[in-house]
């Protein structure tokens, strides 16, 4: 049954099984671009691979005006929801152009568009865990996918290790183990994190170190002066707020992370704590965003599993202070968070509950949770949010069932209104399935 | 359906399971978001399994109550991922006068609110009627509810829900909860509009003993407009509660009897100022009380409008009152007292405060007043180190004294041509010339005679400040008019970037406190006040002294710039807290969400809702804690008479 199920998607090449080509295996991150030509736009995906069951991960271009579902039907466009959600399992991409092997175990995704005048260009940049630690660099071209340094089809031949000093076995930092999260300055400043703590000597458990890993979006080079130190805990997701770039905190041992950093981008040797453990404690911090002001950050906390909103003073001086001023208990295992500014009135703010297989919708003018979007699928992971006129499209990658929710917001005024409108792939139910059955919906 | 079978069988369940002492299994409760006390029970929300635990308040012992399987807890399925629980209150159960007794029970329902839902579950309260008894499909997403019982047993459902940008209030009146459990297709009511709020949503209610009476806080997108109100559910009149910001929580107590007053029941509204309200500053901070009869702020017991009642930077989490009598234990002794009106508070970093709910003050615990004293602070890089060289006789601050209620924890510098806050690192260029800008509201701070540092290259150019041109600072409607400072000779000073000022003259120390801020000037020989504001009434309340006072010595033959004498003030007072111990990562402690008061056991229960599957060993679940406040131990963590369920 499995083979039957997927061996009609899979290819080779040479002794490499491909991961699916015409659907996602495990994604993560994923990034919606509007470009030139399309009126949905693209949709980059990365397939994580993460039970390994084929040999590589890998990144697919999506042309979102050509998703189909069995009977033909296109995505509809914002506010002309169907009356259930669509099922649109029929990708459309050309894997000759549209698809590239990635190092399993892929994270995040982000892009640096260098060139205003050509914006369906964009330097893509995807993290992986597996073997190499690799930051995979894209070049895309509306669904045109090209691999950074590497003639081929296969990213990660050419791909810049954050293993930088993995045969070195007593000088073993600096190093980037399981790099995870990636965002990217206006001025074209990549940084990566890496969920575990690089030891000194390696193996040792000892002399634990965390980076920041920069590179330059147009040259991404990893050298020993792109670890920038942040302490001795890793982090698991980042953003740029003027002239700190912000880190959440991430432990997988009892002890608690801090929960938010700044690394000063004009002194980078300089990571200040935000000191949120004051007001508030929670075991570690996952998704981060702040308002189009910089006053106002939101973060995911885990155990409790909370929202927590900080008021900002001075983001961009040498001495910036956060406050939280409001805490709010979000569903099981919240994981990404992603703000959606509105015009002269507070932010919305989505946030993707990978345990309770569902998105929410906080309203900071409300104060509240105004909405859960049940049914987008099962462990929600990242989101991807495609501001239009009135409204909002939420793209969310559902790491648990191979499928991209598509969650609309046709009036931002209203957000209690937001609804699941299709769904992007197909769903793979042997993720999900406890019998093992692996039959691909239609 | 009738259910009668099924009733039967529950209650005796129930009844053997409560005496036999069976070994019960873990609720693994995972997301306690809320407890309410309704009937004999504590009902937790485990939110992440969809469910309410039931904990069962009679026995000596308590412990959860017993599934169909006697050694299962009892699960009652609920909407999805309930966060919030309300029981319908009462405050007229007859005393053995047949005399309503003021004091607040829950009654026959539980209520329960998932995150962003629409729904809310109905649950009884009787031990044979522990399930869901109704599901209400509302107008919108439900925001906050409240309920009011009855004697026949029948209630009012209050309920808010978000429409647009606006709220609506709802009111449903609903049968009895036995009614209901007979007859799951009953017909009720349909819900009746109370209320349209326009740019606002409701964040909290409560009912008061008063009948047809609630309290709403409301918050609005422009986050100080929120507004709280007492509201006639019949009549639709309302009063404004006037509690100087906004509130995020609201609660109100019992009937209490002090030695020679006593509190009617709902005297007063109590309300959890919103953090968010005014960029988290103190003012926004802490809990405060008015007069449910007057939306007035109350007074303490010193006669004053009280001041918030709060825990610091961390959040307050939850809030209740526990009846006249209850026994907290006295500090540094193993003797308890009874309490007029106990209330106490949880903290977003793991604290258990208790507070002076009849007086409206914190409890202090700690014996000392208010105090100070004084050392040296060596320039950095000088030899003496950090710890300064001894002040010679007669010189420096003298005569210290700080003010009971208004002196902060903090180290205060007094230093010798030392910097001016708000004046330093101010830029500066050479087209500036003798002119330098600075800004409107702190120039004051600057005299005549004073240095000016202008900063050029690597070296700095020092002038005097020969006059000060006041500015106007800022406001709503016009931008600021810098001030301008005069210096003599500034316009030899070319390639600057940027200038301080030094105080010097007749009063070469400037004072600022490491908490307060800029605090002043003084002179050799001068007297040196500064009022402060009142932050708490401790019992040796000086309501007339400032928050410091001194007069400055002699002038050290040694004067150095920047040689800092360090004033360590202290507030001599320390509120009421307490927290639990950890057990390694069994038993994680860093966080307390609700606080629960349970009168029939004379302990508070309070959720931790801190376990995460993905770091803990092994897993066993969010818990409670039973804490007795008879035994606790102020100002530790505590170990010993503590219950655990989880």
């Amino acid at each position: 049954m499995l083979a039957l199920a997927l061996g009609s998607a899979c290819a080779t090449e040479g002794d490499v099984e491909l991961s699916p080509q015409d659907r996602f295996y495990y994604p993560t991150g994923l990034l919606q671009r509007d470009v030139p030509g399309t009126t949905n736009g693209v949709l980059y995906v990365a397939s994580s691979n993460f039970d390994r069951r084929f040999d590589d991960g890998a990144l697919f271009a999506v042309n979102l005006d050509a998703v189909r579902s069995a009977d033909g039907q296109p995505l509809p466009t914002l506010g002309n929801p169907p009356s259930s959600p669509l099922q649109l399992t029929q990708l459309g991409v050309n894997v000759d152009t549209s698809y590239v092997s990635l190092q399993s175990f892929t994270g995040q995704l982000a892009a640096f568009a260098a060139d205003p005048a050509n914006p369906q260009r964009a330097r893509l940049f995807v993290p992986a865990r597996a073997e190499g630690n690799l930051l995979h660099v894209i070049d895309a071209d509306g669904t045109n996918l090209t691999c950074v340094g590497s003639d081929g089809r296969r990213c990660m031949d050419g791909a810049p290790t954050l293993d930088f000093t993995k045969d070195e076995k007593e000088e073993s930092q600096p190093r980037g183990p399981g790099p995870y999260a990636v965002t990217v300055a206006p001025e074209g400043s990549v940084y990566v994190t890496h969920l575990e703590p690089a030891d000194r000597p390696l193996g040792s458990g000892l002399n634990l170190q965390s980076y920041l890993v920069r590179v330059d979006a147009q040259n991404p080079v990893v050298v020993r002066e792109s670890f920038l130190p942040i302490g001795a805990w890793g982090s698991s997701d980042a953003i740029v707020a003027g002239r700190y770039v912000v880190l959440s905190g991430y432990t997988r041992s009892a002890d608690r992370a801090p929960m938010v950093r700044l690394l000063d981008r004009e002194q980078p040797g300089r990571v200040l704590n935000a000191n949120l453990e004051s007001a508030i404690q929670v075991q570690e911090s996952r998704g981060l965003a702040f308002d189009s002001a910089r006053s106002r950050m939101f973060v995911v906390g885990r155990a409790p599993d909370t929202l927590i909103v900080a008021d900002v003073i001075g983001i961009d001086s040498a001495s910036p202070t956060m406050r939280v001023v409001r805490v709010l208990p979000l569903p099981a295992e919240p994981q990404a968070l992603r703000l959606i500014p509105r015009e002269g009135r507070g932010s919305l703010v989505a946030v993707a509950a990978a345990g309770a297989d569902t998105v929410v919708i906080y309203d900071d003018d409300a104060g509240q949770l105004v909405t859960q979007i049940p049914g987008v699928g099962r462990q929600p992971f990242d989101m991807s949010v495609d501001l239009q006129e009135t409204g909002a499209r939420i793209f969310v990658s559902n790491f648990g069932d191979g499928r991209v929710g598509v969650v609309d917001i046709s009036d931002l005024s209203a957000p209690e209104g937001a609804r699941l409108v299709a769904h992007v792939g197909a769903a793979q139910t042997c993720l999900i399935d406890e019998s093992g059955s692996c039959e691909v919906s239609q | 359906m009738k259910r009668a079978l099924f009733v039967g069988f529950l209650a005796s369940v129930l009844a053997a399971g409560c005496g036999t002492g069976t070994q019960q299994s873990p609720a693994r409760l995972s997301g306690i978001y809320d407890l309410i006390q309704a009937g004999n029970f504590l009902f937790v929300t485990s939110s992440n399994r969809d469910e309410l635990r039931a904990i069962d308040l009679t026995p000596e012992r308590p412990l959860f109550a017993r599934a169909p399987n006697p050694v299962e807890p009892l699960a009652v399925p609920v909407l999805k991922q309930p966060v919030q629980t309300a029981t319908d209150i009462r405050f007229d159960t007859p005393d053995g006068d047949g005399n309503p007794d003021g004091q607040r029970r829950g009654g026959s329902f539980v209520f329960a609110r998932g995150v962003a839902s629409t729904e809310i579950s109905i649950v009884g309260t009787a031990p044979e009627q522990l399930v869901e008894l109704r599901r209400l499909l509302t107008a919108g997403t439900v925001t906050s509810f409240a309920s009011r019982g009855s004697a026949d047993g029948t209630a009012i459902l209050y309920y808010a829900t978000l429409v647009g940008t606006g709220s609506e209030l709802w009111e449903q009146r609903l049968p009895t909860a036995a009614a209901l459990f007979e007859d799951p297709n009953l017909p009720i009511e349909a819900p009746r509009r109370l209320l349209s709020l326009t740019d606002a949503s409701v964040v909290s209610m409560i009912v008061m003993p008063t009948a047809d009476e609630i309290v709403v806080a409301t918050r609005a997108p422009d986050a100080a407009a929120g507004r709280t109100f007492l509201l006639n559910a019949s009549t639709l009149a309302e009063r404004v509660m006037d509690f100087g910001a906004p509130v995020r929580e609201l609660a109100t107590h019992s009937r209490a009897f002090a030695v020679e007053s006593t509190l009617a029941e709902g005297t007063r509204v109590f309300g959890v100022l919103d953090e968010a309200a005014c960029e988290g500053l103190d003012t926004c901070r802490g809990i405060v009380a008015v007069e449910s009869a007057t939306g007035v702020r109350s007074l303490d017991r010193s006669g004053q409008p009280m001041l918030p009642i709060g825990g610091g930077e961390p959040l307050i989490r939850g809030i209740d009152f526990a009846p006249s009598g209850t026994q907290l234990r006295d500090v540094g002794l193993t003797t308890s007292t009874g309490q007029a009106l106990l209330g106490m508070f949880t903290t977003s970093n793991g604290s258990i405060f208790f507070f002076d709910a009849f007086g409206l003050t914190h409890l202090d615990i700690n014996p000392g007043g208010a105090g100070a004293n004084v050392r040296y602070d060596a320039p950095a890089g000088s030899a003496e180190g950090t710890q300064g060289r001894a002040i010679p006789e007669g010189v420096g601050p003298l005569d210290l004294a700080a003010g009971n209620g208004r002196a902060r924890d903090e180290n205060i510098r007094v230093t010798p041509e030392g910097t001016i806050p708000g004046l330093t690192s101010l830029a500066t260029t050479d087209a500036d010339g003798n002119r330098l800008s600075a800004p409107a509201d702190v120039a004051a701070r600057a005299a005549v005679g004073d240095f000016v540092v202008i900063r050029t290259g690597d070296v700095d150019c020092e002038r005097v400040l020969e006059a000060i041109e006041p500015g106007t600072p800022a406001t709503e409607t016009s931008p600021e008019t810098p001030a301008v400072l005069v210096v003599t000779g500034g316009a030899e000073c070319v390639g600057r970037s940027s200038y301080t000022v030094r105080v010097s003259g007749a009063q070469p120390y400037v004072v600022d406190g490491g908490v307060t801020g800029y605090m002043g000037r003084v002179g050799d020989g001068e007297a040196f006040e500064f009022a402060g504001t009142v932050r708490f009434r401790p019992d040796n309340f000086e309501p007339d002294a400032p928050q410091l006072r001194f007069r400055m010595g002699t002038r050290d033959p040694e004067f150095r710039r920047d040689e800092s004498f360090i004033i360590n003030t202290f507030t001599g007072f320390t509120p009421y807290y307490l927290s639990v111990a950890s057990n390694s990562n069994q038993l994680r402690t860093y966080y307390a969400g609700v606080v629960r008061f349970a009168p029939q056991t004379g302990r508070l229960f309070v959720a931790f809702p801190t376990q995460d599957p993905l770091t803990t060993s092994r897993y066993l679940g969010d818990f409670v804690l039973e804490i007795n406040p008879a035994s606790v131990l102020a100002g530790q963590a505590n170990t010993a008479d503590i219950a655990i369920y989880r």
